[in-house]
């Protein structure tokens, strides 16, 4: 077994490598291809011949500058173990045939620097992890004659499908509050299936949200304030929304079975979302087409969620098109409104999302930042 | 009522509620079973059968286990490790 260099296993055997999921039913979607190429002056290269941990690559004549590229995954995000390091591919050497000579680098050679994490020992085998972006020194690639790369390593057993600024920054740094799916539509979009969520299935509107937050969902999930709907599908009736079980009317057994599922579910969902407010690592976002929730209700809104832990709030809500044109304004720190000006299919487009969550999260790290900053 | 809290018992009771909310015939699960390979899977249906064992167990999983669920033997374990 590979240790990590701060003790944690690198690659983990057992269970949870013998079968690489396609996806998790909670998460995101999954790869066992670590995309491995050169970066060659900023263009793409692709390997010329694959094994098994070893990988050929033809750098072209010329070449400046030279990065290894791929896929990159936090092990503890994905479920291999609770390394927390941005891990690329595992490097045990890296070789360069020129038509004159063949140089060798060690995982532990000074001239590895940028991109890569610091050597480790695994069973007296030395090796070292890229970051998914690493640079090789520039005396391999200097030859006018081109040469042959050759890299031993190995890669993680998966990987997030797209690549990490996609899935990680836009798909896990926002949980769905409601009002319906179009930020689910994008998630999705972006390859990532959504973090599970209470609001995630409900139909809200903001008043109901508020009022929620404000008690704290209190009750919800009990089975004497729960009733059963019948419409296309059987619908949970619950004191602050109505929310789909997509189990079609006269199917999925008995009433009293399916509201008994129900409620428990919605204990369970309830439970994860106070959790999820509390602990503040991602910023819940919850659309509007209701032209009444304007920013004083997007500032109570806030402040019912504030009540139960520091996560921040997007706020999305449409605007025409001769308005002013900032996608999100920030409204105090932790709350920003987001404009589009329509919302979306299943098909899309979907820039417009794109645009507001990108814009958030550089608003919400500048917040973060000034708060270090009070805090010095 | 409360039963027995193996790993075996565990999986068989798992097996036996991700058919009925998947509305499947019977499972045969393995610890190591990707969930994402379970015919008729999908994240509420594998909540509901997750909310069905913390009930049937009287048991509340810890909320953090619930975002890395990737085979079956991490629900059995999260249910092993949960909150009485």
């Amino acid at each position: 077994m590979v240790q990590g260099a701060n003790g944690h296993d690198a690659m983990p055997r057992g269970k949870r490598c013998g079968k690489v999921p396609k996806a998790s039913p909670t998460g995101r979607t999954f790869t066992d291809d670590p995309d491995l190429h050169l970066l060659a002056d900023g263009t793409r290269v692709e390997p010329r011949v694959m094994s098994a941990g070893r990988w050929c690559f033809d750098i072209p004549p010329g070449t400046c500058r030279l990065w290894l590229m791929s896929r990159a995954a936090r092990p503890a995000e994905i479920g291999l173990n609770d390394d927390p390091r941005l891990l690329g591919l595992c490097v045990y050497a890296i070789e360069v045939q020129t038509i004159t000579a063949i140089i060798t680098l060690k995982p532990d050679s000074p001239a590895l620097c940028e991109g890569f994490h610091l050597t480790e020992q695994s069973d007296g085998i030395s090796l070292r992890w890229t970051d998914g972006k690493a640079e090789l020194p520039g005396f391999l690639c200097a030859d006018d004659n081109g040469a042959v790369l050759v890299i031993i390593g190995e890669a993680l057993p998966r990987y997030h499908r797209l690549p990490l600024e996609q899935t990680s920054m836009l798909g896990d740094a926002f949980e769905n509050l409601g009002s319906n799916c179009d930020f689910g539509l994008f998630q999705r979009h972006l390859g990532h299936s959504g973090v599970v969520s209470l609001l995630r299935w409900a139909n809200i509107n903001y008043r109901d949200l508020i009022n929620g937050l404000e008690h704290r969902f209190e009750g919800l999930g009990d089975s004497s304030e729960t009733s059963l709907i019948d419409d296309n599908d059987y619908r949970l009736q619950t004191r602050y929304f109505r929310l789909h079980t997509f189990t079609p009317v006269g199917q999925g057994g008995e009433r009293a079975e399916i509201l008994r599922t129900g409620c428990a579910t919605l204990r369970l969902l309830r439970r994860k979302l106070l959790h999820d407010i509390s602990t503040a690592r991602r910023i819940f976002v919850f659309r509007s087409p209701d032209p009444d929730f304007d920013h004083a209700a997007m500032r109570l809104m806030a402040h019912a969620l504030s009540a139960i832990g520091p996560a921040g709030l997007l706020c999305v809500g449409l605007r025409g098109a001769s308005e002013a044109t900032d996608r999100v304004t920030c409204l105090q720190p932790g709350l920003y409104a987001g404009y589009l000006s329509r919302f979306v299919a299943a098909d899309g487009p979907f820039d417009e999302w794109r645009d507001v969550c990108t814009q958030t999260l550089a608003l919400a790290k500048l917040d973060a930042g000034m708060e270090r900053w009070k805090s010095a | 009522m409360e039963v027995g809290m193996s790993q075996t018992v565990v999986l068989s009771a798992f097996a036996g509620l991700l058919a009925q909310v998947c509305e499947q015939a019977p499972f045969d699960l393995r610890p190591d079973t990707a969930l994402a390979d379970i015919p008729g899977i999908d994240s509420l249906r594998l909540l509901q059968a997750i909310a069905l064992l913390e009930e049937n167990y009287m048991v509340e999983i810890m909320i953090p286990m619930l975002e890395n669920l990737y085979v079956v033997g991490d629900v059995v374990d999260a249910i092993l490790q949960a909150r009485r």
